[in-house]
């Protein structure tokens, strides 16, 4: 995605690459307006099953058909305003979606997925350390011991000050959690 | 007269309990050290702290996110007159002479004054809010569902004056949030909508783990792709304390902007950082003193200040007795009101809840004095918080932003929602669509829908009772005063914009 920012190719002129008026790609506000139209769409569909209004109330489906009919005027709206606004050649911006970025994205959503099954401790020591790391930390055992710590802390605030029921694995049961 | 004896029941239930009393002071210097961090504003602050809040007593749990609001503002002028950098956009306006008062040595004296200037804004605009909140739900109380449902669409029309740079991109985050919103039982039939036979949606879509995936994962993951910290090392020497000559002649200023900030406040869809400037570009136009502005003129930070923490007081009052949060802030506030059961609105002044609400306006009122104490004695302590690096803040956020969904319900569905919606507002906010508005149809939506199928239920479907109420005409006429200002404003920019443009390719590029 980086790389096709208002650059071009010998067999793509710079001119025709696309990317927005602040030399982003434009991906995004184009994935934006299918994200819109898929929005309108599933709306559509959802609503036929919807049942009737009675006494003069419009029903279920009477603001939902109005906000899908919005969303799909903003969709073609927004493809609009994205096609007018090409950026000249060589007005590229950095990514918005760098390597740190995704990692950290793709961290976040594992500890999601692995809270329960292995527990508070270890998901959110691994997901401190290595958002320490993305976030540029230069010695890793600082990075780890500080995650160790903050996590026990937190454990502890949370689990006993708090009394909420952290998933808890075996090492969280022997930390005191 | 009954106000001011609630008022005080307020400060007796606030002073009678010590534990609450140190849970407001350790939230505004939460909210002080949060706002200190550059990049880091006052609404993630609270976003990051409302799940603490929901553990707490309701009283506790509200004046700590009223301590953490008021001191996250606060604190934004710390790295502005340290490091030229805004902690908050509330403190865009103090750098302009706050800065330049470090650069001559005075950064204590300017540190003293912005907390002066904060502690009498804040107050000033809680008194107000004393005042004036209770009357004006009062006369909400007669509000039924045609008044409301006009209310809400005038709260959606705030979307544009939050939108930003673009009204289409403001426009598509409040449909956005509006989609989100419909999701669940309907509230007047009971029929689930866009579940698609999932039992996790049948509940809807909780708001906080939005605010907290919106406001505070898209945060760390911005930082993250930042990824640099302060690197200047900013001092303080000489003197810590404004002196009396500055405090004298900026009197005038204090109370001007303090009145400014509490009535841009009170109409929603302004937000702080437009009540800053506006107090700044008054002061201006006064006779200047011995330093023109610009130049380190302690008048210029005490402009800001006292507006930007005024408008906080003001924007309370249409969240409390309406229901209408005026910006992201409020939006975050009128959320910690509902996980404690609490209804924004006229009723909220009615009954056994209104001995909460004075509890909370004498916390608000309380946090804004120990704003001026802990912030002229720490001053030099900020000096530290401004440098701490990316590295140690984006764990700590990640880690509050995960634990803090999971514990509202102890739903792993719920940290799934914060993690998917920190994802698409880092989206967002890299392609320039404005989050608020994503939450004000959040908040706004359903209640835009429940009072107008109430409304159409009530009158078997005759649609002139919207405009024929007295309540009602005043909101439309406040929606076409609204949206013709923004058209003006849309109008001025497009012409303004050519002429930018003019200027250089960096005119269009991102900042």
């Amino acid at each position: 995605m980086a790389g096709d920012i208002g650059r071009g190719t010998p067999e793509q002129p710079a001119a025709v690459v696309r990317a927005d008026a602040a030399g982003r790609p434009l991906t995004v506000p184009l994935g934006m307006a299918v994200l819109l139209l898929g929005a309108a769409v599933a709306i559509a569909v959802d609503v036929r099953g919807y049942r009737e209004g009675a006494g003069g109330e419009p029903g279920p489906a009477a603001i939902p058909i109005l906000v899908a009919l919005l969303c799909a005027a903003a969709a073609i709206a927004l493809v609009f305003q994205t096609l007018r606004s090409t950026a000249p050649p060589g007005e590229g911006a950095p990514s918005v979606f760098p390597v740190r970025v995704i990692a950290t994205v793709a961290t976040l959503t594992a500890a999601g997925l692995l809270l329960e099954q292995i527990g508070f401790f270890v998901t959110f020591t691994g997901l401190a350390f290595a958002g320490g790391l993305l976030a540029g930390a230069r010695r890793w055992w600082t990075s780890l011991g500080g995650a160790v710590v903050i996590t026990w802390v937190v454990m502890i605030f949370f689990g006993r000050l708090f009394a909420v029921p952290l998933p808890a694995g075996p090492i969280d049961v022997f930390l005191g959690g | 007269m009954e106000i001011f004896s609630s008022l005080l029941g307020g400060f007796g239930t606030l002073f009678s309990s010590p534990h609450l009393i140190a849970a407001l002071a350790g939230a505004v210097v939460a909210g002080m050290v949060v706002g200190a961090l550059p990049g880091l504003t006052a609404t993630m602050a609270m976003a990051l702290f409302l799940p603490f809040t929901f553990l707490m007593e309701p009283a506790t749990g509200l004046a700590v996110l009223m301590g953490v609001f008021a001191g996250g503002i606060a604190g934004g002028s710390i790295p502005a007159i340290l490091l030229n950098v805004p902690g908050t956009p509330a403190s865009a306006a103090t750098l302009l002479d706050g800065y330049p008062m470090t650069r001559k040595g005075r950064a204590g004296e300017a540190l003293s004054m912005a907390m002066f200037a904060s502690a009498v804004g804040g107050l000033v605009s809680a008194l107000l809010m004393s005042v004036l909140a209770p009357v004006i739900a009062r006369f909400a109380l007669n509000f039924q569902a045609p008044e409301f449902f006009v209310l809400a669409i005038y709260g959606l029309t705030i979307i544009a004056a939050v939108a930003g740079k673009s009204l289409l991109k403001g426009y598509i985050a409040g449909l956005i949030g509006l989609v989100v919103g419909m999701v669940g039982l309907d509230p007047i039939a009971g029929q689930l909508r866009l579940t698609f036979g999932s039992q996790a949606l049948y509940g809807g879509i909780s708001l906080i783990p939005v605010l907290i995936g919106v406001f505070g994962i898209t945060q760390a993951l911005v930082m993250v792709r930042e990824s640099s910290g302060v690197t200047e090392r900013p001092r303080i020497s000489g003197r810590t304390l404004v002196s009396a000559d500055d405090l004298r002649s900026s009197s005038g200023t204090l109370v001007r902007g303090s009145l400014i900030g509490s009535g841009i406040g009170a109409i929603p869809g302004t937000g702080t950082d437009i009540g800053a400037f506006l107090s700044y570009s008054e002061a201006r136009r006064r006779p200047k003193g011995r330093i023109p502005f610009g130049e380190g003129n302690p008048q210029g930070v005490a402009a800001s200040e006292s507006a930007n923490n005024a408008v906080v007081g003001g924007s309370m009052i249409p969240t409390f007795t309406l229901g209408i949060p005026g910006e992201a802030g409020t939006a975050v506030l009128l959320g910690g009101l509902l996980i404690h059961g609490l209804m924004p609105g006229p009723d909220l002044f009615t009954g056994s809840q209104s001995s909460l609400v004075y509890t909370i306006f004498a916390s608000f009122i309380v946090a804004n004095v120990m704003i001026l104490l802990l912030g002229t004695l720490a001053a030099r302590l900020f000096v530290h918080v401004v440098r701490v690096p990316n590295q140690v803040l984006v764990p700590v956020i990640l880690l509050f932003c995960m634990v803090g969904s999971y514990a509202i319900n102890n739903r792993i569905a719920d940290v799934s929602v914060t993690i998917v919606f920190g994802i698409l507002g880092y989206v967002m906010v890299t392609h320039e669509f404005p989050v608020s508005p994503l939450v004000l149809g959040l908040i706004l939506g359903p209640m835009a829908e429940t009072n107008f199928r109430r409304a159409m239920t009530i009158t078997h479907g005759d649609w002139t009772i919207f405009f024929t109420r007295p309540a009602s005409l005043v909101f439309w006429a406040l929606i076409v005063l609204s949206l013709v200002y923004v058209w003006r404003s849309a109008r001025r920019r497009r012409v303004q914009k050519p002429a930018e443009s003019e200027d250089g390719p960096q005119a269009v590029r991102p900042t």
